[in-house]
């Protein structure tokens, strides 16, 4: 009977901090909006890491990089996240670009402690699953035990720290470029060539 | 069952929305009209002038992206720049300035 009650009153107790969380949820979103250009507050940001760390089973948090290191891992790997990541992530993985800066939350610096101090198995986690409610996407293709490519991006990102700016002036070239980039590049060089007839280039330049 | 629960009501707290904003950085394509220090006027290509801001960690590159420096920066020199508004200054601060052919300064007067 006691059993029952103290049941009960852990539902009611559960119902309770449900209901106040959505309440104080939709108190906070009122009064900010639904722009993205805010950064998260410091109690939002540690909340999401908290329950991001919560979610990720300890199995996989603590799962070992199949893939050893060596220079061609790193090599594939670089090409891989300057053909797949950078457009967020910007190819020293600063976040510094006009997605990575537009999201909410905006982009994280992948050389910082926050990345950095993750277990292989978080950031192979976070890559292959993808992070709900922010711009991350779930990349890993088929099963994760055969998703090497992810685990060889883990390897990149604990080399984005020490990147040197040679290695980052090759992935520029590897970089996707849209036919509207290509045409806007054909204009560019012909106008600095001396071609007057291009015309100019307005508005906003997209990273 | 009750940590399961907390990272449910945790989650309720968090509401994103993934929203792709705009960039911020903006191409100035013209002629440099006049150098002082570090600033810049750009003539434009509509005939407008526009003064830029060159600081340290403004790139220079040459018309086929490779490294240049900032003194191959000249009045006549045909620049694109990539700028970003100094809110601090009201002036656009170059990013990036490729750089391009100096025509003869008597054609600009």
């Amino acid at each position: 009977m006691a059993r029952q009650a103290r049941s009960g009153l852990f539902a009611l107790g559960s119902l309770g901090l449900i209901v106040l969380g959505g309440i104080s949820s939709g108190w906070f979103i009122l009064g900010r909006g639904f722009s993205a250009r805010d950064d998260p507050t410091a109690v939002e940001a540690f909340i999401a890491r908290r329950v991001r760390r919560l979610a990720t089973p300890r199995g996989d948090r603590d799962a070992n990089n199949p893939v050893a290191k060596s220079p061609e891992v790193i090599s594939e790997a670089m090409a891989h996240f300057a053909d797949h990541c950078a457009s967020c992530h910007a190819n020293d993985g600063s976040g510094d670009t006009s997605l990575g800066k537009g999201l909410y939350p905006k982009t994280p610096d992948l050389r910082r402690a926050a990345t950095q101090n993750l277990t292989d198995g978080e950031l192979f986690y976070i890559i292959h699953n993808g992070i709900r409610l922010t711009g991350m996407p779930a990349f890993g293709q088929g099963p994760p035990d055969q998703d090497m490519d992810s685990w060889k991006l883990v390897h990149f990102i604990r080399f984005l720290p020490g990147i040197t700016s040679e290695e980052l002036e090759k992935m520029k070239e590897m970089n996707p470029v849209s036919r509207h980039e290509m045409e806007e590049e054909e204009a560019i060089r012909k106008f600095l060539a001396g071609d007057d007839s291009q015309p100019a280039i307005e508005g906003h330049k997209h990273d | 069952m009750s940590k399961k629960l907390l990272a449910c009501s945790l989650t309720i707290l968090i509401a994103a929305a993934v929203v792709f904003a705009h960039g911020d950085a903006t191409h100035i394509m013209g002629t440099v009209s006049a150098i002082q220090g570090d600033h810049v006027t750009v003539k434009l290509q509509d005939g407008k002038a526009q003064m830029v801001m060159f600081d340290k960690s403004t790139k220079y590159l040459d018309a086929q992206k490779k490294p240049a420096k900032k003194e191959d920066v000249k009045v006549g020199t045909k620049v694109v720049i990539d700028a970003k508004m100094d809110e601090k200054m009201k002036m656009f601060l170059a990013s990036e300035v490729r750089i391009g052919i100096t025509e003869n300064h008597a054609d600009h007067k």
